[in-house]
């Protein structure tokens, strides 16, 4: 309903939009930047991109991913800048805990293909359980909490870091054997 | 590539997997079994334990209102065994219901 009023270029789909998704957003920009005001920059920047691309994207049955998406992208590079400041966060942590996905987790960028990382990692959330799969995703998508993930699943914060390990190990395989991994 | 490149290209995941991990979780209910019969272990020592703790003055009171009652003191032995074993099946019991909600 909301991405047709973005098609007719109707103003009002930002407002719904902002109603139905808003606090998701916000919640997510914060995680990810730790601070309200950042995150509140991040989904303001959303609505904007949102708008430019759709047309000529139709993301009508996965609008909510598709505004994460841009609101995570948006304060990754948020998280970036600040990181140039050398402020630890959320953000350095995790990179960190996903340096163990690699032999040698060096700075030079390497080409790899974004299709064929896609499919790796595709590959591999099909192949995990799926509360497994969400553990995963709210860790190193949703940027959430090891306590926020033992509160949401009922699991201790031990077995959650446990977890985590044993799953970071799986990826590791699964980018090795799709010969991603350096 | 390295952890932090990484954590920017999991964008790339297939949408329907970022839907289902935002799913609000529907809290699961408590097993009503385990505090269940944790209560009833609990009641058992309890009663088993106030048997033996009845004093032989008592004891005489109670044979003289009711000869039934009276055979029941006089097995001390058995109310220790109960008593015991109600203790161990409580104390197993909470294990269980603390090792079930340590998993789940």
């Amino acid at each position: 309903m909301i991405v047709k009023l973005y098609l007719q270029r109707d103003e009002s789909a930002i407002s719904y939009t902002a109603d139905k998704y808003g606090g998701r957003l916000l919640s997510l920009g914060r995680h990810i930047t730790e601070n309200v005001q950042t995150a509140e920059e991040c989904v303001n920047d959303t609505y904007l991109q949102a708008w430019n691309s759709i047309p000529p994207n139709d993301p009508s049955t996965y609008f909510y991913p598709f505004l994460a998406r841009i609101t995570r992208h948006i304060a990754l590079n948020r998280c970036e800048k600040e990181n140039a400041k050398k402020r630890r966060g959320q953000y350095v942590d995790l990179a960190e805990e996903l340096d163990e996905c690699f032999a040698s987790s060096d700075n030079t960028e390497s080409v790899i293909d974004d299709m064929v990382l896609k499919e790796s990692l595709n590959r591999f959330l099909v192949s995990i359980e799926e509360e497994k799969r969400n553990i995963f995703l709210r860790r190193y998508w949703f940027f959430d909490d090891i306590s926020e993930i033992s509160a949401r699943f009922g699991y201790s914060e031990s077995k959650v870091k446990s977890m985590l390990m044993r799953l970071r190990g799986k990826l590791r395989e699964q980018l090795i054997k799709d010969g991603i991994e350096i | 590539m390295n952890g932090k490149t990484l954590l920017a290209k999991m964008e790339l995941i297939a949408p329907e997997f970022i839907e289902a991990a935002d799913k609000p979780r529907k809290k699961k209910p408590i097993k009503w079994q385990y505090p269940t019969a944790l209560a009833a272990c609990l009641a058992v020592s309890v009663f088993s334990g106030i048997m033996m703790a009845v004093s032989p003055d008592e004891e005489s009171v109670i044979a003289a209102a009711s000869p039934d009652a009276a055979s029941l003191f006089s097995e001390g032995g058995v109310m220790l065994i109960l008593f015991a074993a109600s203790i161990l099946a409580a104390l197993a019991i909470a294990a269980l219901l603390i090792k079930d909600k340590g998993e789940k």
